[in-house]
């Protein structure tokens, strides 16, 4: 599986869709940053700034995830390395289980920017407001306004950055599944992928108040109480958020390896 | 030498009412040069994936190196192979691309990349990305890709499509050469027959998913031998003529009392002069013998046997 990873990285270092995403992400995050501040100092006033509502990471960062499973699991098909891969030394499941820690890994790079803001940002220039819900990083942003910058906040949105990674790579569970179902068709997967994250993120916010509805996304990855973990989330829901990203992340590895398993490879 | 690496039994292969396999059962033996010839449809690349894990049998089983069941995906490292397209990146390099590979098998040692190019005839191509490369080129690095691991088992599904005339010589020679300093095994599939007929040591013949012949180049070669037929009551004075005055003891008299006359087959108006001025009586006197093509079509159903000529 190591071997796998490793060949992987060395394709993606080499890709220049990587990066431009990258720089996608950063300009973004960016830009969010800039925007929450300016809201707060007054420059800016809300109206204008929720033209950039699409900037935040909960849009972003889902468009890239499905980027990132388009290109790394159906490109793959497309260019054959997927049966290169399978002819040499690797069962169908190690196979499922190095791209789901790959993509893992890409949507932490990807959320590096995000993360960046958050963590140094309250160091460099005080005030933030969180204009747009939903998102945690503008959350951190907020809270880093009426808290003291110390080593415990910069620790705790470290420890937030990574559980958001964990989130998102949970969230794109499905996609990754697809990209095995439909193969090599990326644009199908990206497209389809984003569609219906899209949805699931607007149907959980059009049940959110029924409180059935609240209990059952309180144990997935799509409740929107995971995107206003902040400085005042208790290590308790830092913990239990973590462990249903894990067994969101485990289920869609192991539905993707079932519907891979006896799967034609073209 | 020697030695059954790949088995197939009863192997069916159905995708909903279609049945693409049906019943094949091959069985691969060590060092020796495949050549699986079919038409387009027959089923080649299919039985190919199976034997690599790429499809899974309807029915059958597969034995692998000696191993079945989930114990054969271990033994297909040691299968190289070339299915259809090569599995490349195309903004990489030649050599960026055995590299990949090379990490994704877990392969030690970089010089190996080198001697791969070299022995492909790539070396050459530098920093050109393999976007760039012509359809022979990249042939020819899934060649070297398929050779990366060093395998025992070489599978190779039209490995010649789009080579040029050099490239193609140069292909089949690799092929052979793998085989005869390398004692590997290559199963080859091909349209072109004479090509195959350059390399191959046996040939299996499918058609709409059956294996209709295993043939080793031997007995092939004595299929599709040219002779000239003749017939006579005077076998004995025909086959004194044939040494005495004509020079060759290159016939064989068949059961039937017809002689099979090997030699002289581009002088059959000479054979015949001579017969007649030493007062052979002839009743029948024809060019007999299959082309490569012809015999492939009568194995597979669509023609005749031998054909007069």
């Amino acid at each position: 599986m190591i071997n796998l990873i490793k060949a992987d990285f060395y394709k993606i270092n080499r890709s220049a869709i990587y990066r431009v995403l990258f720089i996608i992400s950063a300009i973004c995050a960016i830009t969010t940053t800039v925007v929450s501040h300016n809201v707060y100092s007054g420059n800016m006033d809300t109206a204008t700034a929720a033209s950039t509502a699409m900037l935040t990471d909960v849009v972003i960062l889902n468009l890239i995830n499905c980027v990132l499973a388009g290109q790394l699991i159906c490109g793959d098909f497309e260019n054959k390395l997927i049966q290169s891969a399978l002819t040499g030394t690797s069962g169908r499941f190690t196979l499922v289980c190095s791209k789901m820690a790959v993509y893992t890994a890409l949507i932490g790079i990807m959320s590096v920017p995000y993360a960046l803001c958050a963590i140094i940002c309250p160091a460099l220039c005080s005030g933030y407001c969180a204009p747009f819900s939903a998102s945690a990083y503008l959350k951190m942003l907020f809270d880093s306004t009426t808290a003291d910058f110390s080593m415990n906040m910069i620790l705790k949105y470290t420890a937030i950055s990574v559980i958001m990674v964990l989130v998102y790579a949970a969230q794109s569970g499905f996609v990754f599944l697809m990209g095995f179902i439909i193969k090599n068709k990326p644009l199908i997967v990206t497209a389809l992928g984003f569609v219906i994250n899209t949805i699931i993120g607007m149907g959980s916010s059009l049940i959110a108040g029924n409180s059935a509805a609240d209990k059952v996304l309180e144990w997935t990855p799509y409740g929107l109480d995971i995107y206003s973990m902040g400085n005042d989330t208790g290590t308790f829901t830092l913990i239990k958020v973590s462990l249903i990203c894990i067994v969101f992340i485990a289920l869609f590895t192991g539905l993707s390896y079932a519907a891979f398993r006896n799967a034609e490879i073209k | 030498m020697g030695g059954t690496i790949v088995k197939t039994e009863g192997i069916t292969k159905k995708y909903g009412r279609a049945t693409v396999l049906n019943n094949v059962s091959i069985t691969l033996e060590r060092g020796r040069i495949y050549g699986l010839i079919g038409v387009n449809g027959a089923g080649k690349t299919t039985l190919m994936r199976q034997i690599l894990g790429l499809s899974v049998p309807t029915s059958g089983d597969i034995e692998i190196f000696g191993k079945r069941g989930g114990q054969i995906s271990d033994e297909r490292s040691r299968i190289g192979c070339l299915i259809e397209a090569p599995g490349l990146v195309l903004n990489l390099t030649a050599k960026q691309n055995l590299h990949l590979h090379r990490i994704m098998h877990g392969i030690a040692g970089g010089d190996i990349e080198d001697r791969l190019l070299e022995t492909v005839g790539l070396s050459n191509t530098g920093k050109k990305k393999a976007k760039n490369f012509s359809l022979g080129m990249k042939q020819r690095l899934g060649v070297a890709i398929a050779l990366l691991t060093n395998p025992e088992l070489v599978i190779l599904d039209e490995p010649i499509n789009g080579l040029d005339p050099i490239g193609v010589v140069e292909i089949r020679e690799l092929i052979k050469r793998l085989c005869h300093e390398h004692g590997m095994t290559i199963l080859i599939s091909s349209h072109n027959l004479p090509e195959l007929y350059q390399c191959a040591t046996d040939y299996i013949i499918i058609d709409r998913g059956e294996i209709k012949q295993e043939i080793s180049l031997e007995e092939l070669e004595e299929k599709c031998r040219h002779y000239l037929l003749i017939e006579t009551d005077d076998r004995e004075k025909l086959a004194t003529v044939l040494e005495s005055e004509l020079g060759t003891t290159n016939f064989k008299v068949m059961p039937d009392g017809s002689v099979q006359l090997y030699d002289l087959t581009d002088e059959r108006d000479r054979v015949a002069d001579v017969l007649f001025e030493n007062g052979v009586r002839t009743k029948g006197f024809s060019l007999m013998g299959e082309t490569l093509e012809n015999y492939f079509i009568s194995a597979i159903g669509g023609g005749s046997g031998n054909n007069a000529k």
